[in-house]
């Protein structure tokens, strides 16, 4: 013999069984495609990220071109400085 | 097959899954939107390992349940930031019960039955949504779920003894 337990789940999954399959808004489609094509669209995050290496690429190229800079000045000091004279003149 | 194919096959299947997670038009239909999109991230990515349509049915779960997430978190931070409410757990409660697949005059019965399913852990209640509303055999939704038939067989009883206890205290 079923249990009333059961049977209650029993008619509590008849009704699920029962709920009717919709069909969704025509207009679904048209906001679906449009949401695609704004994606297609580079996004603004990827531009600012873009901007950004750009910006620091440009730093570190600033920042290496100025310390080779004052590093040829340090080795200039370590080279003594001649008169260009010759000894025996 | 082109997307547009690929939307036309399977938009309804998408719509009505999305509806048992959520119960309301607007929701479900943001999310029919989001599986569509990620189905076009992902078109080109996707293996034949399984079916499109068990793919499909994978990222409408996936959605749905990501979907409840942040909803629950956007309502446990707002809930939290009056009360200094922590551990506080929340659970899923569609904003307006809105089923159109449900009528009307037993739309009452209908929403208790959905509030004890939205107590249920992620997987019970993709189990019981599966294979009672969308009529799903056990291998199908055993294999759109990736679990082997008898680890799903005692997923579904554990879910329909946890339903059983929260219709019980529902009343």
């Amino acid at each position: 013999m079923e249990s009333s337990s059961n049977k209650d789940m029993k008619q509590v999954f008849e009704q699920l069984a029962n709920i009717k399959a919709v069909e969704p808004n025509a207009k679904l489609q048209t906001l679906t495609l449009s949401r695609l094509n704004k994606k297609k669209i580079i996004p603004l995050n990827w531009v600012r990220a873009v901007a950004c290496l750009f910006i620091l690429f440009i730093s570190s190229e600033y920042y290496v071109f100025y310390n080779n800079k004052s590093n040829r000045q340090d080795v200039a000091s370590y080279v003594s400085i001649t008169n260009n004279t010759l000894y025996n003149e | 097959m082109t997307f547009d194919e690929i939307y036309f096959d399977h938009h309804k299947m998408v719509f009505n899954l999305a509806l048992q997670y959520v119960q309301n038009i607007e929701d479900a239909e943001e999310i029919t939107q989001d599986v569509f999109l990620k189905v076009f991230d992902n078109l080109d990515s996707f293996k034949k390992q399984a079916s499109l349509k068990t793919w499909i049915y994978r990222i409408s779960i996936n959605q749905s349940l990501d979907f409840i997430k942040a909803k629950n978190t956007q309502k446990r931070n707002f809930l939290s930031s009056i009360f200094s409410l922590n551990d506080e757990k929340f659970k899923f409660e569609p904003p307006n019960f809105n089923h159109p697949g449900i009528e009307l005059e037993q739309k009452e019965a209908y929403q208790k039955i959905f509030e004890a399913i939205n107590q249920l852990s992620d997987n019970q209640k993709t189990a019981i949504i599966l294979l009672k509303i969308e009529d799903k055999s056990q291998f199908e939704t055993a294999e759109i779920m990736n679990l082997n038939v008898k680890a799903l067989e005692s997923l579904f009883q554990r879910a329909k003894k946890n339903l059983e206890i929260f219709l019980i205290s529902k009343g």
